[in-house]
This record gives structure tokens, sequence and C-alpha cells, in this order.
């Protein structure tokens, strides 16, 4: 289905996508709109579903129940070679016996494409290749491994690209350059990226949109921005970044929480379960309008920036990002915590 | 903890210096022997290579190594392509039932002795003999090839159990048909291990006593029972000279295989 006023198709659709091994649930009813040129990222855990999902969308493996179309065409039954989507895979899979050119050239050849030594060439110059023309795989560096890998996928131009935890055996330097150099390559070509990471970390700073998964499902969808300021769950919140949880009641426009009562958020009525990030806390006098009471528990020091952790009249420890020349005193300092306006999130459980 | 070292042991360097004596003093006998210029095979006689000419100018032995040659090249062809399918077989479907059996199957000629599957070809080729009047070398073909198998099989399993399954994955992820990445991946990877493969039936077949004399028909001498049959009667160096050719082929050939099987580039 399309939007209206919009003709073009989304680069991939998940209609309620199930998948079981044996009696295991990989996927159960996974919905999925992947808009054409976004740089898209499935984040979970391990075990969560991700690579399943993609692996329903690249063909290697059919949905137990479901529909996966491409450009709005129903591929469900179509084997891989068959679907206009090209992988980067997580051991690269570079074709040992074959030159770093004949890598690239591959798809190209499969497709009986005129143009495949042009393409290869150009493609090698993209990831900034062009004097490996002739080496073996073997004999590159992981680094340069990937952009070959990369390369390749991208040649035949695929309407969309998938990328498995590519990144995941780099090193921390070569990773954040990977990194930069995966968003240029996104926006250089304008193919659809579906990029799959368990590091929350890199999908933030990488992605157009973000699903989050967990136990075979989508719990969240949006643009990064969104993921991180309005978690849905207490999961989400829990697994991008670092969040305070807490349980209060509203009553007469107030959350009551241990220790003290805040403005409400709107719309929360009844007992809810709140986050918030430790960034948005801050401390204030012991006592002062809209704040909890508390006690300092520890602080630790992170050379950018400083932790306290509080603890509320009934034992819950939250934490609070500082300056790092703040100085909240030794441990059992009273202090009043207060919460950033409009950063108190309500979680769906 | 120190980990028991058997080399540490009194005697060890002794001991190994013996065996390798034992393994290897009579080769290198047999080898000096065939540069011998005197009739003896026991008294020095001065350095020749006459007994490798005349083992070359006589006909017989002409006519059994040429035979070994083309049922050992016939078998190695036979033995590793169906070794290269059952490899496929085995490793390419995930694990099902009565893979083990099948194990047992492929590798019978490595567990049943030798002379009982002789004895068996034996019987069942001589009543085929009878009943097609047949008799050329298929039979010893067949034989060596069914032998072979095992030999020819387990480098090719472990090359495509070294190779790494994404492989073939991404290939078709890059639109390769099913037969084209047989052929454009899988077979490439593999080559070395088909090769091996072939190399090491090659020289097993060529080696075979048992089942040949069993199998052979009257007049289808091959190298090994050529021999036998001279030492039957007399002990000349000639034997000793296609003793030492013989050698020299095998060291080549398993040296090649080796090479072959050293995993270089199954991963990248």
């Amino acid at each position: 289905m399309t939007e209206p006023g919009h003709s073009d198709p989304p680069a991939v659709e998940v209609v309620r996508a199930g998948k079981r091994y044996g009696s295991v649930d990989a996927l159960l009813g996974v919905d999925l709109t992947i808009a054409r040129g976004t740089f898209f990222t499935l984040l979970g855990p391990s075990g969560c579903g991700k690579t399943t999902l993609l692996r329903l969308v690249a063909g290697f493996e059919a949905p137990s129940s479901g529909i996966v179309r491409i450009g709005g065409i129903d591929v469900t039954g179509r084997p891989p070679h068959r679907r206009s989507v090209n992988t980067v895979f997580q051991s690269y899979a570079l074709f040992p016996h074959l030159t770093v050119a004949q890598n690239v050239a591959f798809g190209l050849e499969m497709l009986g494409r005129a143009d495949a030594r042009d393409r290869t060439r150009e493609m090698l110059a993209l990831v900034r290749l062009d004097g490996f023309a002739d080496r073996r795989p073997a004999q590159l560096s992981g680094g340069q491994q990937q952009r070959v890998a990369l390369a390749r996928a991208l040649a035949p131009s695929p309407e969309v690209l998938l990328l498995d935890e590519p990144l995941s055996a780099l090193d921390l330097k070569l990773r954040r350059e990977m990194q930069r150099e995966l968003k240029r390559l996104q926006h250089e070509t304008g193919i659809t990226f579906v990029f799959v990471t368990h590091d929350q970390e890199e999908a933030l700073t990488m992605s157009d949109r973000i699903a989050v998964m967990e136990g075979g499902r989508v719990l969240q969808v949006g643009p990064p921005r969104e993921i991180y300021d309005a978690p849905a769950t207490r999961f989400v919140a829990g697994f991008i970044g670092e969040s305070n949880v807490l349980a209060g009641e509203v009553r007469e426009g107030r959350v009551h929480l241990p220790g003290g009562s805040v403005p409400a958020p709107d719309g929360a009525a009844g007992p809810v379960t709140l986050a918030i990030r430790p960034e948005r806390v801050t401390l204030a006098a012991s006592g002062a309008p809209d704040t909890l009471a508390a006690v300092l528990a520890t602080t630790i020091y992170q050379g950018a920036d400083l932790t306290a952790h509080l603890r509320l009249p009934d034992g819950t420890e939250i934490a609070a990002r500082l300056p790092a020349d703040a100085a909240p005193g030794p441990p059992g300092t009273p202090h009043g915590v207060a919460f950033a306006p409009g950063a108190l999130r309500v979680l769906a459980e | 903890m120190r980990r028991f070292d058997p080399a540490a042991l009194p005697g060890f360097a002794w001991i190994a210096v013996g065996a390798l004596i034992l393994l290897w003093a009579p080769i290198a006998t047999m080898v000096v022997y065939s540069f011998n210029a005197s009739q003896s095979v026991a008294l020095w006689g001065g350095f020749s290579l006459q007994w490798y000419a005349a083992a070359a100018g006589n006909a017989a032995v002409q006519a059994a190594a040429l035979r070994s040659v083309v049922i050992a090249l016939s078998a190695a062809a036979i033995a590793s392509a169906v070794a290269k399918m059952a490899a496929l077989g085995t490793t390419r479907r995930g694990g099902f039932r009565g893979r083990r059996v099948i194990y047992l199957v492929i590798n019978q000629p490595l567990m049943v002795p030798e002379i009982v599957t002789a004895v068996a070809l034996l019987i069942v080729f001589a009543s085929v003999k009878v009943a097609t009047g047949y008799a050329g070398l298929g039979y010893l073909i067949l034989a060596h090839s069914a032998f072979c198998v095992p030999f020819a099989y387990l480098p090719i399993r472990a090359r495509l159990e070294g190779m790494d399954r994404s492989l073939e994955t991404a290939a078709a992820d890059l639109y390769a048909t099913p037969w084209q990445t047989f052929r454009h991946v899988t077979l490439p990877i593999l080559a070395p291990g088909i090769a091996a493969g072939a190399m090491l039936a090659f020289v097993i077949s060529l080696d075979d006593v048992i089942i040949t004399e069993f199998v052979k028909s009257a007049g289808q001498d091959t190298l090994p029972t050529y021999m036998l049959g001279q030492l039957r009667r007399a002990v000349t160096p000639e034997v000793n000279a296609i003793s030492t050719a013989l050698l020299a082929l095998t060291v080549t050939l398993l040296t090649a295989f080796f090479v072959l099987t050293r995993r270089r580039d199954t991963k990248p």
C-alpha cells in the first residue's frame, strides 16, 4: 500500500512477518516500512530477530508467515538471486579465489552487464581502492576487505543495500572512520541502506530512522532523536543510552514519586512508569519546590562529566549527569532532585 | 604443571633414531642397489644405470607399466568424481539421519580387510565374466575406482568443511543462480581438494597388489603384480630399479598432495 499522494512505493515493506525455527519464534508478526533513500537501522540485542529480518528481506530465508515487498513488488517466494537487494556480510564473504576487481564485478557479470569493467573501476574509486584491483582479498587489511565488500554490494546498484553488523570486526578507530564512510556512500549513491547493529551509539549517529527490536518484535520506530528523547517502552529507554526509571502516581496534575512530587507530563494519569535521562536531572537546594528529597550516595568522575547517584527515601537510586566541575559534596549530603521541563517520559510497559 | 613429554624420557633419542633407520634404511638400500653395476643384489660392483635400461627395454615391464597407469588414471578420475558428489551430499545438506551410516559406507574400503573385498570381487566378477564374456581391463578399473573413493573423499570433504558457507550465500545474493554459484564459487574453491584427492587415489591405485591379483585376468599384470611374479623366480636388480622409479613418482605426487591440501585460501 502506498501513502496517498506518493507514487513511489517504499523500498521495503514487511507485513506481519513471522519466522519459526522448530519451536522457537525468531520473529513475531513484524510490520515495517522503509522509505526510499533512507539510512534505516535495525537495532537490538543479539537474538532479537534483527538478522533474521534482514535475511528475510535478502531472501536467504523464507518467512513462516507474512509478506515481504521490495519496491512495491511482492518477493516473498523469490530466491535471493532474483531480488534487487545486495548484502554486506558480517564476515565480508569475499571470494578468496578471485581478485578484488573480480569480486566487485561478480554481481555485474551474473547480470550480464556490458559495463562491468567501467562500473568496477568506478566502484573501486568510490571506496578509494583504485590501486588494489589485482590483489587477492587475503592480501588486504580488515578495513580494506570491508570496502571491497561494500563496493561489490553497491556495484549492481541494488534497490536496497543490507548491512549485517559490518563494522563489528573492526577496531574502534577504524569503525568511526567506516561509519563516516558509510554515511558518505549512502548520501552519494542515494540507495536505501538497511543496517543491522547491536550498538546503540552507532545507530544514533548514522541512521535516518531506527527500529528498536527485542524478542522478535519491533518495539519502536522513529528518527534517532525521537527514540532517544521519547522512548516508548522500558526496554527502549534502558537499551538506548542510560535511563532512570521511576514508578509514581499522577493525581491532580502532579506526579507523586518517592521523596516529593513534580508537575506531571501531559496526558499521564493514574499509576505510571516514568523515564528520565541522567543528563536531564539537575541538583537543587534541599527542599526547593518541584524537587524530590534525596541524599547523595556516590559520585563517579568521568573526565568530561560527573555522574552523581542519589538515593530517594524509598531506596530507589537516580543518576544525574553533572558538569565535571560540580561539587555535590560528600556521600550523605542532602539534595533536591529536579527534572528539566518536559524531560519526564511516560513508558508503556 | 609440566605437561608429559615423551621426548624427555631416557633413551627416547635412541628409539627414535632406531625407528627412523628401520623405516628408511631398507628403502635407501634398495635405491642404492638399483644403481649397482653387478648382477648381485648383495655385492656392490660400481655405479650403473643398466637395470633402469633393462627395465625400460623389457616389453613385459612396458606393458605392465602402461596398464598400471591406465588403471590408475581411470580410477583416479572416476573416484574423484564420485567422491566430489559424495562430499557435496554429506556436507551441503545440513545434518540428516543416517549420516554416520553414510560415512561408514563411503569409507568401507578403509575398514574391511582388503583380502575380503578381493575375494568378494573375484566371486562377483567371475560370474559376470561368464555371463557377459567380457574380460577386459574394466573389472580392474571398477575395482580400483571403488577402493579409491574414500581416499579421494577425505581431502574434498576437509576442503568443503573449511569453506565459509556465506560465500555461497554471497554468490546467490549477487544474482548467481544455484548452478552459477557452484560453477564460479564452490567448484574453484574445491579444486585443490579434488586435485589432491585424485592424486592420492592415483598413488593408491598404482600401488595395489591384493585386489588386483584377485581380479585380474590372465595377461593383465600391473607393475606391482608383475614385480611380485618376478620375485617368485629370481630377485634381480631390475625390480630395484622399477621400485625406485615408483618411489620417485609416488613421492612427487604426495608432495603435490601436501602442497595442495595446505589450507591457504579457503578463507579471505
